[in-house]
């Protein structure tokens, strides 16, 4: 049946199809469905249902129906015998004039128009203007417009295309085709005026993200989040003072609308700056080198992106991911060949890996009395939670910090507020800040129950950058990173946790422990237990991963488990109070799954 | 403080949103449906074909053809020689080569390029470059990036935020900040949040009683919203939505290609979602 219908219900009656030439095989079971194609009777948008229409009204839609068909069938029928001439022309404007909509017979209109465009632009013009009368989102009468005036032998003055701008938004403030046919003039004229518009706008409704939009096009046109080179900073001082000004008016006039907020956080951010080597991590008794990156990557295996030398000398290994699967993640991995570190001998190597999409270089040392080694780039406190944050200057970040304060005096459950507050104390002192950000964040979930997953996730990222600035080394090279009972849904930031050796996440509301955790190459003990883990499906082949608390967890059968057979010096697995451990078959199981493991059950 | 507008300060406009009728459906009428679509087509003349399970009936070779010759040179794609270039195209290029195997016909590296261009600093993607987020173009855009394998590339963490900002305390979901609710963006936006793994940031309980109360009783369909009236598009995105949402009387959805997901793993196309 049609539409993934599972269930009882026999198949439906077979419709004949009307169309001349349709194959349907007599062997497979080809069901053909068959709908009206009056454009419009397929999805309509804020059509009420009225009590069905009466005789008279009936009438009149069958008429129009008629109409529409005839001229549809006659047009075609023309285009066969290559007959797209007046007539046609006049055919595609009945048609058009009632239903802007029908991409062919735009299509149908361009063919009949006569060569010369000097005959036809005015007209042509004018007749769109009508059309986006009846649908002033026509996608098919914004682009015939388009069309036309890039035929015209000379272009209309841009006052006449933006007064048909003006009226359509004074209409619908958020009509985006207006928008952007408003910002291919703007190219041309005079940014200034067009910030005087937007602003018109806004003053008088704040809630018109179009408007928002279009002055961050107008300020900075080329400022994508993707900028090759990811350059892209904030906009210029004096540029960013006036925008803040009218944030700060329209956040004091509306604290609960959105756009606002969404408009300051897109005008403080810089494109995302692209993936960069922040650590490297060599091990000689594993015999590998890791490379983990600030984002996600992909490493073919043959691949020239990432080349790594040891003492000069290219090594030719393939890269996998420490994931464990071939899939693009943040770090990567290469097998030192066996000549290079012989098990008796104990060289000094000196590895220099080489980025070549930011052609940037890293060095790691290893020394003959050392097993392991590596480089880290140094934690920049403010950019972990907020990446994207652009502005460098704090006094810019600490004025806004100010409004926002002020403004939730007077709305405390303001939730653009409370967001936005977070992310410019994580951005100024995350530590300094760390009770006021988790005071903005319990506000946050209480002001927003729609949107509890969200806030869950947000502050499970403060959480985590807030454990990562603490983590402490501690005597044998151990690292340990502390975030027990710390409500965490999820578990960001792994990338800046890789050389950790001990990871407490016991207490929190982890649904899964996930591939990520590949990178934490020097993990030995962690406790993920009384969390909500039902499976360990994807967790990564972990190398010295010694010990996994799972006690509390709601893992209900071993066969969740069988991820771990494949760390290789896994020893304690802790199980205490699952519903497994409840079940009688439980010990035998495990012993089977996980031999050369000492399983704790109760 | 400043008090441009008309609203006295602390006193918000209220949102724009439906208000959803205690005798609004409440449950799947899942047979009214079914009877629905099967007698939408038993009206006269003229109808759209489709077909299931008969790609031998097409030419593929021409297909692959006419979708390379409309990839332009900054990787974007035109909907047709009349070259109207819009987001919404290379997402029916590259699922439509996808679905052929035939991926490889066009130059992948620089449509998604062309499709990285259209992203805002609010994490969404518009039509083109530099246009204002929305909801059908971010679908289009993040299916687009599921099928290229590129989802890394997205901000996960701001889309998601963008899209689960849409949904409104009646738990409808608009597509642009303040708009109204609108059921086939339960499909467009949930289908984004499902593809970069961020389905939990909406309430999905809300959310399926919206859907569910977009519902005629007396007709079946789904409407855009409460009390409007029904059509296919919409009936459509309302079942398929609350497959995302996991009802049971429903086969699971692809939330890339909007198709049954037992189809796709037959023919193996199944690009793989952020977990």
């Amino acid at each position: 049946m049609p539409f993934g219908f599972r269930g009882p219900a026999p198949p439906r009656s077979r419709q004949p199809s009307r169309r001349p030439g349709s194959a349907c095989s007599a062997r497979r079971r080809c069901r053909i469905l068959l709908s009206p194609s009056l454009p419009g009777a397929v999805a309509m948008h804020g059509r009420l249902k009225l009590r069905p229409p009466d005789a008279a009204r009936r009438r009149q839609r069958e008429e129009k129906l008629r109409l529409y068909r005839s001229a549809m069938a006659t047009l075609l029928e023309k285009r066969e015998r290559g007959e797209l001439d007046a007539e046609a022309l006049a055919l595609t404007g009945a048609v058009l004039a009632a239903n802007p909509d029908v991409g062919t017979c735009w299509n149908l209109r361009r063919c009949a128009l006569p060569p010369d465009p000097a005959d036809w632009v005015p007209g042509e013009l004018a007749f769109v203007v009508g059309c986006l009368g009846v649908n002033p989102k026509s996608y098919g009468a914004w682009h015939h417009r388009g069309w036309v005036l890039r035929r015209a032998p000379a272009p209309p003055p841009a006052p006449a295309e933006r007064a048909l701008c003006d009226r359509l938004l004074a209409a619908d403030p958020r009509n985006f085709h207006a928008w952007e046919h408003r910002r291919t003039l703007a190219a041309e004229e005079d940014p200034e005026a067009e910030l005087a518009f937007a602003g018109t706008l806004l003053s008088r409704d704040f809630s018109n993200f179009s408007a928002w939009h279009h002055r961050s096009r107008l300020l900075a046109p080329t400022r994508t989040p993707t900028s090759p080179g990811g350059g892209a900073g904030a906009l210029p001082p004096h540029r960013l003072q006036t925008e803040l000004e009218l944030v700060q008016n329209a956040v004091f006039t509306d604290p609960n609308d959105q756009s606002a907020w969404v408009y300051l956080r897109c005008i403080l951010s810089r494109a995302s700056p692209p993936p960069r080597i922040l650590c490297l991590y060599v091990n000689r008794e594993d015999a590998t080198l890791a490379v983990t990156f600030s984002r996600p990557v992909v490493v073919g295996s043959g691949s020239s992106t990432l080349t790594v030398t040891a003492d000069g000398s290219a090594l030719e290994g393939a890269w996998r991911s420490g994931e464990g699967r071939p899939r693009p993640s943040h770090t990567w991995l290469c097998d030192l060949p066996p000549d290079l570190a012989p098990p008796t001998a104990r060289p000094r190597l000196h590895f220099r890996v080489t980025w070549a999409p930011d052609s940037t270089h890293r060095e790691v040392m290893l020394l003959p009395d050392e097993n392991e080694a590596w480089w880290q780039e140094p934690i920049k406190a403010g950019e972990l939670f907020w990446p994207e944050v652009g502005v460098a200057e704090a006094s810019v970040l600490e004025a806004q910090v100010e409004t926002c304060r002020q403004l939730l005096e007077l709305e405390p459950r303001s939730r653009g507020c409370l967001l936005t507050l977070v992310l410019l104390l994580s951005a100024l002192d995350p530590l300094g800040h760390e009770e006021e950000i988790r005071r903005c964040l319990r506000d946050l979930q209480e002001a927003d129950p729609l949107r509890i997953g969200f806030v869950g996730d947000v502050a499970s990222r403060a959480e985590a950058a807030v454990g990562v600035l603490r983590m402490g080394a501690g005597p044998d090279g151990a690292i340990k990173l502390r975030l027990p009972g710390k409500a965490l849904t999820s578990l960001p930031l792994l990338e800046h946790m890789v050389l950790v050796t001990h990871l407490d996440l016991a207490g929190n509301n982890l649904g899964g422990l996930p591939p990520a955790l590949g990178g934490l190459r020097r993990l030995q003990v962690l406790d993920a237990s009384r969390n909500k883990v039902t499976t360990l499906r994807g967790f990564p082949p972990l190398p010295r991963l010694e010990e996994l608390r799972l006690d509390g967890n709601p893992i209900s059968h071993a066969s969740a488990l069988a991820p771990l057979a494949v760390c290789p010096r896994l020893a304690r697995l802790r199980l205490a109070e699952t519903p497994l451990a409840a079940t009688p078959e439980a010990a035998a199981h495990l012993a089977q799954l996980l031999p050369s493991i000492d399983v704790t059950l109760a | 403080m400043a008090t441009a507008g008309r609203r006295a300060p602390g006193v918000g406009t209220p949102q724009k949103d439906v208000i959803i009728k205690p005798d609004a459906p409440s449950m799947l009428l899942s047979e009214k449906h079914a009877d629905y679509i099967a007698s939408y087509g038993t009206k006269k003349d003229d109808y759209i074909l489709i077909l299931y399970d008969s790609l031998h009936v097409v030419d593929v070779n021409k297909i692959v053809e006419y979708i390379q010759n409309l990839q332009k040179e900054d990787g974007s794609f035109a909907g047709d020689k009349w070259g109207e270039i819009d987001t919404r195209f290379s997402f029916c290029a590259v699922a439509t080569l996808a679905l052929l195997g035939k991926l490889d016909a066009i130059d992948v590296g620089k449509a998604v390029e062309f499709v990285l261009s259209c992203m805002n600093f609010d994490g969404g993607f518009g039509c083109r470059p530099g246009s204002e987020s929305h909801a059908g173009q971010i679908y289009c855009c993040t299916g687009f990036l599921a099928i290229t394998d590129q989802l890394h590339q997205i901000n996960v963490d701001l889309l998601g935020w963008w899209l689960c900002e849409r949904q409104l305390p009646s738990g409808g979901l608009n597509g642009r900040p303040e708009k109204l609710p609108d059921v086939c963006y339960s499909w467009w936006v949930l289908a984004s949040l499902k593809m970069i793994g961020r389905l939990h940031w909406i309430d999905r309980e809300k959310l399926r009683c919206f859907i569910l109360a977009c519902q005629d009783e007396e007709t079946g369909g789904f409407a855009d919203r409460p009390g409007d009236m029904v059509d296919p598009f919409h009936t459509l995105f309302g079942i398929a939505g609350l497959s995302l949402l996991g009802e049971e009387q429903i086969k699971a959805v692809n939330p890339v290609f909007c198709m049954p997901e037992d189809v796709l793993r037959r023919i193996n196309v199944q690009p793989e979602l952020v977990s």
